[in-house]
């Protein structure tokens, strides 16, 4: 099985890219791929739970729900700890299910389990 | 560029940015351009604002000609897809044929291949290599 | 996996960025892959003010190789002679990259 890894760099709503590639994430494991999404930089900011409705406050899909539908399909989501600490944010302000891991065993995982890396 | 399997090794190359406002897409472009002509197959898969790139009568005064490069690619035998739903929703799908079950669109390059999120994973499944272009 | 590939098209937007861009590489390097980067556009302009314990500096420092396009480095008035010898300035760097990539064993990220 194909072991494709999607590195999400950029906040949620100010760019279409993290809805883009959750949608490829979501599609890709109901169809047999295996993918970890990797959230670092800005892109942690994905991982955050508690959106309040933003298909009624800013007319886009919430990423929160995307991330939790990605995860109930199969799909693995893992977290940068330097990001996360360098940002003020807790690992209790995250999404229930994303794992949380330093930047070395994110760098084996992109290593490891990346036939495919795609930076979003 | 032939494999132990007899079969030619698939380059697949996705771009995620418009034309002309970055050079994201003549990079994508130009390496799809060299991959071909070393016998490598390509897929190319234009997702979001890219898909702007296959828009017909591309005329920039000075810059390099995306449409027309797309064009060429697609002669030497590279495969286009478009992300269907990133087309609708930028206006570039204007009837659905019944008889034929596809959508049309006028103001797409002919050779382009309009496909659901479900192309895209057969391409990364297929794929012996992916690049990505303009999405990071 | 045995190799992985950088290809660097822009700056980083920042210095956490930098380093988070090439953690891989330094990572690769240290568990005894070879880790190749490669500079098209403005990805080229990574290659100024180089310091040797950071960024492509320590790329080059921790064995791991940098091939920039040519075509790129003289468009942006980037002197040849100027550059850092260890740096390779490739003349067809896209043609070079697939070449490169579709080896087997080999990763490639592109940012």
């Amino acid at each position: 099985m194909k072991s494709v890894i999607m590195e999400l760099t950029h906040p949620p709503f100010g760019r279409e890219n993290t809805y883009a590639a959750l949608f490829v994430g979501s599609a890709s494991v109901s169809l047999g791929v295996k993918v970890t999404v990797v959230l670092a930089g800005e892109g942690v900011y994905v991982g955050l739970k508690g959106q309040v409705d933003p298909q009624g406050n800013i007319d886009l899909p919430s990423t929160e729900q995307q991330v939790r539908d990605f995860m109930e399909l199969g799909g693995r989501v893992v977290v940068e700890e330097q990001s996360l600490s360098s940002r003020g944010i807790f690992s209790a302000e995250l999404i229930e299910g994303l794992e949380v891991l330093d930047s070395k065993n994110v760098t084996d995982l992109l290593l490891d389990k990346g036939d495919q890396i795609m930076v979003f | 560029m032939v494999a132990e399997t007899g079969l030619k090794q698939t380059l697949a190359l996705v771009l995620f940015s418009a034309p002309y406002g970055n050079q994201y897409a003549d990079h994508m472009c130009r390496v799809a351009e060299r991959a071909l002509g070393k016998g490598y197959s390509v897929e190319i898969f234009l997702y979001g604002d890219a898909i702007h790139s296959h828009l017909i009568e591309q005329k920039p005064k000075n810059f390099f000609n995306i449409g027309e490069a797309l064009t060429r690619l697609g002669d030497k035998g590279a495969t286009i897809y478009s992300c269907l739903i990133c087309a609708i929703a930028r206006g570039y799908m204007r009837e659905f044929d019944e008889a034929k079950k596809v959508y049309n669109s006028p103001i797409t390059l002919p050779f382009v291949k309009f496909v659901t999120v479900q192309g895209f994973v057969s391409m990364i499944k297929r794929a012996d290599r992916l690049m990505m272009f303009g999405s990071s | 996996m045995t190799r992985i590939i950088l290809l660097l098209m822009r700056l980083p937007a920042s210095e956490e960025e930098a380093e988070r861009i090439l953690s891989v590489t330094f990572r690769a390097l240290e568990r005894g892959s070879e880790a190749v980067i490669y500079l098209l556009g403005e990805g080229v302009l990574w290659s100024k003010g180089l310091m040797p314990r950071k960024h492509l500096g320590k790329v080059l420092e921790s064995g791991g190789k940098v091939r920039a396009s040519k075509k790129d480095l003289l468009a942006r008035a980037i002197r040849l002679d100027l550059m850092e010898s260890r740096i390779e300035v490739v003349g067809d760097l896209e043609g070079e990259l697939v070449d490169d990539a579709m080896m087997p064993s080999t990763q490639v990220i592109s940012w």
